[in-house]
């Protein structure tokens, strides 16, 4: 007899879904600055989670984002993000993202980071720096 | 008969209908005079009225129940029935548009000064909101 697989299906406004896309996301963001050659201080991931809504808010801010190319930022992570997340992709229906140039927050006003937002840290230590003890 | 809180009608629907437009009109005469966070926070206004329309609408109602006066713009999409429609958009102006417009918190523009926004940050959240083709109201009226 063949093996079952069970899977489960998340309800779309489940805290745990959320929580499950806010771990996905960011750690592919993270990853995507990785990619990028981008320094761990060169970037950053805020975000709020809406639970009541089913509604996941990153904004993803960094130097290196050109504040001229608004739209094709949003496009190029959005495209990473999908090809990264793969089979969990269906969990971006809940990602609100916004791409920010670390001008554009100095800048202030709507470009603000709000107080409701919390920034999310990675555990990632560089594994070729000596001081890492393994 | 006691009332539950959904029979507590108060905005009419024919109130909001009028209200939405006249709140971008507004937003836009703000802009013409430098008032920049307040022609913000009127076209955030415009759009949260829409919803309110559509979600009257959608539920027949002459009149928009308290329970559904609320201001937060993920919650408005859900209850006028067009955030599945959104979400099917992908990547696209529009959604990156909306998704501009969630991040903003309209009691900010109560307590802050005036010069907390530029005329630039101004124009571009009324194109967000108002822009022929990605513009997001525009987009939800054509739903």
């Amino acid at each position: 007899m063949a093996k079952k697989t069970i899977t489960t299906v998340e309800p779309f406004f489940s805290a745990n879904r959320l929580q499950r896309c806010l771990r996905l996301v960011a750690g592919a963001l993270t990853k995507y600055a990785q990619d990028k050659g981008w320094k761990p201080d060169s970037f950053g991931i805020f975000y709020r989670v809406n639970e009541d809504w089913g509604r996941v808010h990153i904004i993803f801010v960094s130097e290196h984002i050109d504040p001229q190319t608004k739209y094709q930022n949003y496009v190029d992570v959005l495209g990473y993000l999908r090809q990264t997340l793969d089979e969990d992709a269906d969990l971006l229906d809940n990602l609100s993202l916004v791409t920010r140039s670390q001008e554009q927050v100095n800048q202030g006003g709507i470009y603000e980071i709000g107080p409701g937002y919390r920034e999310y840290w990675t555990m990632n230590p560089d594994r070729s720096d000596p001081q890492f003890i393994q | 008969m006691q009332g539950g809180s959904y029979t507590k009608f108060h905005t009419k629907l024919a109130d909001l209908k009028t209200a939405h437009s006249e709140r971008l009109k507004e937003a836009k005469s703000l802009l013409r005079n430098s008032a920049f966070g307040s022609a913000i926070a009127y076209g955030i206004y415009a759009v949260e009225i829409y919803l309110k329309v559509r979600i009257c609408e959608r539920l027949d109602l002459e009149a928009l129940p308290r329970p559904f006066q609320i201001h937060d713009l993920d919650g408005l999409l859900v209850l006028s029935g067009l955030s599945r429609r959104m979400d099917e958009l992908g990547v696209s102006p529009i959604k990156a548009n909306w998704e501009e417009l969630t991040l903003l918190d309209v009691s900010d523009f109560r307590y802050k000064p005036a010069n907390s926004w530029t005329s630039e940050q101004a124009r571009t959240i009324l194109s967000q909101i108002d822009h022929p083709r990605d513009g997001v109201l525009r987009w939800l009226k054509k739903q």
